[in-house]
């Protein structure tokens, strides 16, 4: 029954992937005509299009996505260190705030750091993307950081100390190596994070050349007749990096989250 | 956190410790806290955004407590869906515990990697396929409804809630549910303002989430086999290892959930208008108050006001916060 | 713990035992084995290898030199292909005529953002100060605010309008000033602001689209069954038999059991319906509404008329009209509330509809969808049934077809603070002469709106109807106006709330009777606030202009001096219409207070 259970769970889970790769070797007459089933002749020239469509804009999101998780970790990864380390005077305030951070509803937000941005002479460029997701993936990712960082033994630290290790050399011999797995979940979380996210993209850049991939599937949706396949067929090829993603980082999602979650 | 209280004294041998501080606090100094400090300076102002900005004291706020009786309609309907989604969680750790019985070693690392390739799949693909689902002429749903009969069924229970609600009506859910379903018809699930709702709390079914199978599977897997081998040595079926044994640990993490899943439902505008466009649906039915605060600010241009939407539902999240501490932490 | 200055040497070894152990303790699963270490390296390197090959790609994208060329921009919500190659055929036309006088030629951006993101991008733009040249005006926010941002953000065109367009020259249309060129004569200025600001490049018709073959075999089979007289080409013109054939159409049931829907609806579709037969009807209202006497209804009109009592909503007559309004709703397939204009579309190309009302824009792709469709049909194009005058219940709205003005349509306007205004204007100068307006409403395949132009064959069914009715009142005067319509309307149409108690006609016109006129009230109110705000940009550009004329060099200063006095003398004309205002608010003000019956 367990095994059935999970199959079961599976299948409704694996739907939507399916129905992603189907519909996009379709043309709409196929799709108006049977939308689950296969239909042949497979439509292979959808891809075609979608690869013209998007490959101007992939990148753009490669970049911002990366860059964005890069910083987000190194930034969440010292600041966790701060917090867990030692209490330093002052901390608990910056803590609290902190805490507070991650309750604000990020929606209105949204106009005043648009016209931060345009102080800052960032409108219109990946770098306010790339800042701003940074800045988006740390509060949580401190939180859990901090957990983890909090959870090794403090004899490791005292021992650097005592050979003379500075508060950098301590940071990164020990907690940089020792963070492999957690910073590697907290990686993967803010790149899928930075790679769906639109809305302040939408907002921000104004220039066609300079869009992200999902910002650029967005402009097919609202074709006002859609072209199914065509649409499915762009989602098929902006989860593709996803993909590679996943596949080198695997092991961190079967094992790795034992750090971290639980506490958390 | 740990560690000793360093006091002011000692800081001086750790101050190298502040610059850690520094990236970080840039980054959410700048990007978080400006706008959102800037947010609340702006709700006391009559603000659009560019040009227009005038001080106006506390209007936002009456104009909200006194005169918007649609925001506080919104909150009802946050909280029914955070309600809901926290029911929702069940299938997740039903799944997950299922998954955690599985024996066979290789079978369990089969299932883990396939339940973390569906993640891949992009948000804006599953609303079109419930978008789909729900077409009320060609929608999986109906079609399916129809064709078992259980249109019928649902129709039997419609007409006789109505025929109950007459008698017997507890905050006007009989005669709601009395006018659901009607013979011959086909239900619009996303075009009648009655099943709106509905619609919403029932997409994705079966309401399990990869990723939350999977943080469910790790805090089970925390758990010590020698717990289980003492169990079976008492003689526990299968229930009573799952009552005794996985299911405090996992309410814990549940009750963590709990407060992100509520504060999730008030703070997101997206999913709902993915699927109901900015209007919040049929009547505006669905309306939650991120959307009501998104209307204001884009469409209405009313920037201060929006900011003073933001404020109040910060400190409603935050009410929240505290009340889920307290009743969390005795139980903890 | 005071830190020891020197470093031992043992330092290095003892850390790395220690950290080694404790890795093997936490489980870490450091990298023991080679295969794992192996995988590690080429992540990063294929991580490293995307960062680098991205950000060279970022970086090395052509810049465009804008000090060679001007860069003009223009954004647009038209996600049709035919309007994307329509404008790049119009920006090689201009580019070849600049070449050909020795300018430099211009490099062309065009911007399509999707409708559902245009308001809040056109919003964000404007604000942030990034936007482009040319915006097409007009969708994705209520009417009311694209008035304020009219005011606010783009340049009036009223002067520019009044002389002739210098592209004209060599055509019977060269010395006609540039307005009189257009079929309507761009029509009247926005009315609260009196300036004119958008030029438009189209003109727009809405029918009825059917299914010619559909439509003939339904009818022969009703026919058959003896329930009409004859199989149809058409649809019936009376509305009554109209909606008669509708329910009929409604009964019958395709090959897999379905029943046939006889109108495609969505929440647009019904804004057609609405509009072409319901609005007109209202035209009865007018004596009621028009406090100005400018046989016109303005929103402000009819939000003062409702105040002050004259126009009620649960009037008899306005509940008539409601009536027919529910009719016609009715015969919309059921959910029709939740899909949108796509969803629609797609039941039509299906082939599970009958009818679908909606505008010319849609023509040829509603054509090139129903002819490459599994199961290809011709489509037909009807125009809206009005009622006769000898209807047994509606005969007294029976007055006949709908006022079609051949107004233009597909607008654009350029916002002030951007820096090719000049240029901007210039080349909408450019495609609004006739024989480029031909080329380009050929191309995309609308109707062209300067006179001497002819539309497409397909169109030629879009001729405009001169003589007719138009409607009596305008229920959107701002965001909270439209919000709340956009709400209750279809709650009146579909007949019930979300407790699914039933919603009649009686409750809307309660509702409209109260809530309508304090969200009009208060979008009134913002309106005002607005105007005032706006009066600032306009004294800055007045200053302008004043300074202008007067350092303008000598041969320039009468052209100057007339455009400033031409500028600044409007504001005495928007005076009158303040005057007016708050003449009737002093009017409707005692009976705020009293009690409203």
């Amino acid at each position: 029954m367990k095994h059935g259970t999970v199959v079961g769970v599976l299948l409704f889970a694996f739907f939507p992937l399916y129905m992603m790769l189907n519909i996009s070797f379709k043309s709409n007459a196929q799709y108006y005509s049977n939308s689950v089933g296969v239909t042949l002749p497979l439509h292979t020239e959808n891809w075609g299009r979608a690869w013209q469509i998007v490959h101007e804009y992939l990148p753009n999101s490669l970049l911002v996505s990366i860059s964005s998780t890069l910083l987000g970790v190194v930034g969440a990864l010292c600041g966790a260190y701060f917090f867990a380390r030692l209490r330093m005077p002052g901390a608990r305030i910056l803590w609290a705030l902190l805490v507070i951070l991650l309750m604000m509803p990020t929606i209105s937000n949204l106009v005043p750091l648009f016209v931060l941005l345009k102080n800052l002479n960032l409108l219109n460029t990946l770098t306010a993307l790339i800042l701003v997701g940074a800045a988006t993936m740390q509060a949580l990712s401190i939180f859990i950081l901090r957990d983890f960082v909090a959870n090794i033994p403090n004899d490791l630290f005292e021992a650097a100390e005592i050979d003379g290790a500075s508060h950098f050399q301590q940071f990164w011999n020990i907690v940089v190596p020792l963070s492999g797995p957690i910073a590697g979940t907290i990686a993967v979380n803010g790149f899928l994070q930075s790679w769906n996210e639109f809305m302040l993209g939408l907002v921000v850049i104004r220039d066609t050349d300079l869009w992200t991939v999902t910002i650029g599937l967005l402009r097919l949706d609202g074709e006002y007749l859609k072209e199914w396949g065509t649409l499915m067929a762009g989602y098929c090829i902006s989860s593709i990096p996803v993909i590679i993603l996943f596949v080198f980082t695997m092991r961190l999602f079967i094992r790795g989250m034992t750090e971290g979650a639980v506490k958390g | 956190m740990k560690g000793q209280n360093i006091s002011l004294r000692q800081a001086r041998y750790h101050l190298s410790i502040y610059l850690f501080l520094l990236p970080c606090a840039l980054f959410i100094g700048m990007f978080a806290y400006y706008p959102a400090v800037n947010g609340i300076y702006h709700s006391f102002f009559q603000w659009n955004g560019g040009d227009v900005d005038r001080f106006h004291g506390a209007q936002s706020y009456s104009k909200l407590f006194l005169a918007d009786t649609e925001f506080w309609l919104a909150f009802k309907n946050a909280l029914i869906l955070g309600i809901a989604n926290i029911f929702k969680m069940a299938p997740s750790i039903v799944t997950a515990v299922c998954l955690h019985r599985v024996r066979n070693a290789r079978l369990q690392f089969v299932y883990r990697v396939a339940f973390v390739v569906p993640m891949v799949i992009p948000i804006l693909v599953t609303t079109y396929l419930w978008k789909a689902i729900y077409d009320p002429s060609n929608g999986a749903l109906n079609t399916i409804l129809q064709s078992t009969g259980l249109m019928k069924a649902l129709v039997w229970i419609s007409s006789s809630a109505a025929h109950l609600s007459e008698n017997f009506d507890p905050l006007g859910f009989f005669s709601w549910l009395g006018a659901l379903f009607r013979a011959g018809e086909n239900p619009a699930w996303l075009g009648t303002p009655s099943l709106a709702m509905l619609a919403l709390i029932l997409r994705d079914f079966p309401w399990v989430g990869t990723f939350g199978v999977l943080v469910y599977l790790a805090v089970l897997q925390s758990i010590p086999r020698d717990i289980y081998e003492a169990a079976e040595v008492d003689g526990a079926g299968w229930l009573s290892k799952f009552r005794y044994i996985e299911l405090p640990m996992i309410l814990r993490q549940v009750r963590i959930m709990m407060i992100l899943v509520i504060m999730g439902s008030i703070n997101d505008a997206g999913l709902v208008m993915a699927m109901f466009g900015i209007e919040g649906g049929p009547g505006g039915v669905v309306q939650v108050p991120a959307l009501f605060m998104y209307r204001e600010a884009f469409q209405n241009q009313n920037l201060g006001y929006a900011c003073a939407i933001g404020v109040v539902m910060f400190a409603v999240i935050l009410i929240c916060t505290k009340l889920n501490d307290w009743l969390v932490k005795p139980g903890d | 713990m005071k830190p020891v200055e020197s470093r031992p040497t043992g330092f290095w070894r003892r850390i790395s035992e220690r950290f080694n152990s404790q890795r093997n303790a936490n489980g870490n699963g450091a990298p023991a084995d080679d295969g794992q270490r192996r995988v590690n390296r080429i992540a990063v390197a294929l991580v490293a290898g995307t960062f680098l090959w991205s950000l060279s790609h970022v970086l090395l994208r052509q810049r465009i030199d804008e000090t060679a060329h001007p860069v003009l921009s223009l954004a647009h919500w038209q996600l049709e292909p035919g309007i994307r190659t329509g404008m790049e055929t119009m920006a090689r036309r201009y580019n070849a005529m600049r070449r050909s006088r020795g300018l430099p030629e211009v490099i062309f951006k065009q911007y399509p953002i999707s409708e559902k993101a245009y308001g809040q991008w056109v919003t964000t733009q404007l604000i942030g100060g990034t936007a482009p040249d040319l915006i097409e005006m007009g969708i994705g926010l209520p009417a009311a605010t694209w008035v304020n941002y009219r005011g606010r953000y783009f340049v009036p065109l009223t002067q520019e309008i009044m002389r002739p367009n210098p592209y004209n020259a060599g055509t019977p249309l060269e010395n006609v000033p540039w307005k009189e060129t257009f079929l309507d004569g761009l029509g009247n200025p926005i009315s609260e602001l009196q300036e004119y600001y958008d030029i438009g490049l189209s003109a727009f018709g809405q029918r009825i689209f059917f299914n010619q073959a559909l439509l003939k075999k339904l009818t022969a089979k009703l026919a058959s069954e003896g329930k009409i007289p004859a199989a149809l080409d058409e649809p019936p013109g009376d509305l009554r038999a109209f909606l008669k054939l509708c329910d009929q159409i409604m009964e019958l049931k395709d090959e897999r059991g379905r029943n046939y829907m006889s109108l495609a609806g969505s929440k647009y579709q019904m804004g057609f319906m609405v509009k072409q037969i319901i609005d007109p009807l209202t035209m009865e209202l007018l004596d009621k509404v028009d406090l100005n006497h400018s046989a016109d209804a303005s929103s402000e009109e009819t939000f003062f008329a409702a105040r002050m009592g004259r126009l009620k909503f649960s009037d008899p007559q306005v509940l008539r009209i409601a009536a027919i309004w529910k009719e016609i709703a009715k015969r919309f397939q059921p959910g029709w509330n939740g899909l949108d204009r796509n969803d629609a579309v797609q039941l039509f190309v299906r082939q599970q509809c009958l009818f679908f009302a909606t505008g010319s824009w849609d023509a040829s792709t509603l054509k090139v969808q129903a002819e490459s469709s599994e199961t290809p049909f011709p489509v037909g194009i009807a125009k809206f049934p009005v009622i006769s005058p000898n209807d047994p219940e509606w005969g007294e709205f029976g007055w006949g077809p709908t006022y079609e003005k051949p107004a233009t349509a597909f607008p654009f306007g350029i916002p002030s603070q951007s820096n090719n205004r000049e240029l901007a204007l210039d080349f909408l100068r450019f495609i609004t002469t006739r024989e480029n307006n031909q080329i380009l409403n050929d191309e995309i395949e609308w109707i062209p709106v300067i006179k001497g132009a002819e539309p497409k064959p397909l169109l030629r069914a879009f001729q405009p109807t001169f003589e007719g009715m138009y409607r009596g009142w305008n229920l959107e005067l701002g965001s909270r106006t439209k919000t709340f319509t956009d709400q209750i309307e279809p709650l009146m149409e579909i007949g019930e709330d979300d407790k699914g108690r039933s919603f009649t006609i009686l409750d809307w016109a309660e509702h409209m009777d109260t809530e309508w006129v304090d969200a009009a009230a208060r979008d009134f109110e913002k309106r005002d606030e607005d105007e005032r705000d706006g009066l600032q940009t306009k004294n800055a550009l007045a200053a302008v202009l004043r300074a202008k004329m007067l350092l303008a060099a000598p041969e320039n200063r009468d052209f100057h001096t007339r455009h400033y006095f031409g500028y600044a003398s409007v504001p005495l004309e928007a005076n009158k219409n303040i005057a007016l205002w708050q003449a009737w608010l002093r009017e409707t003000a005692p009976a705020k207070k009293g009690a409203q019956p």
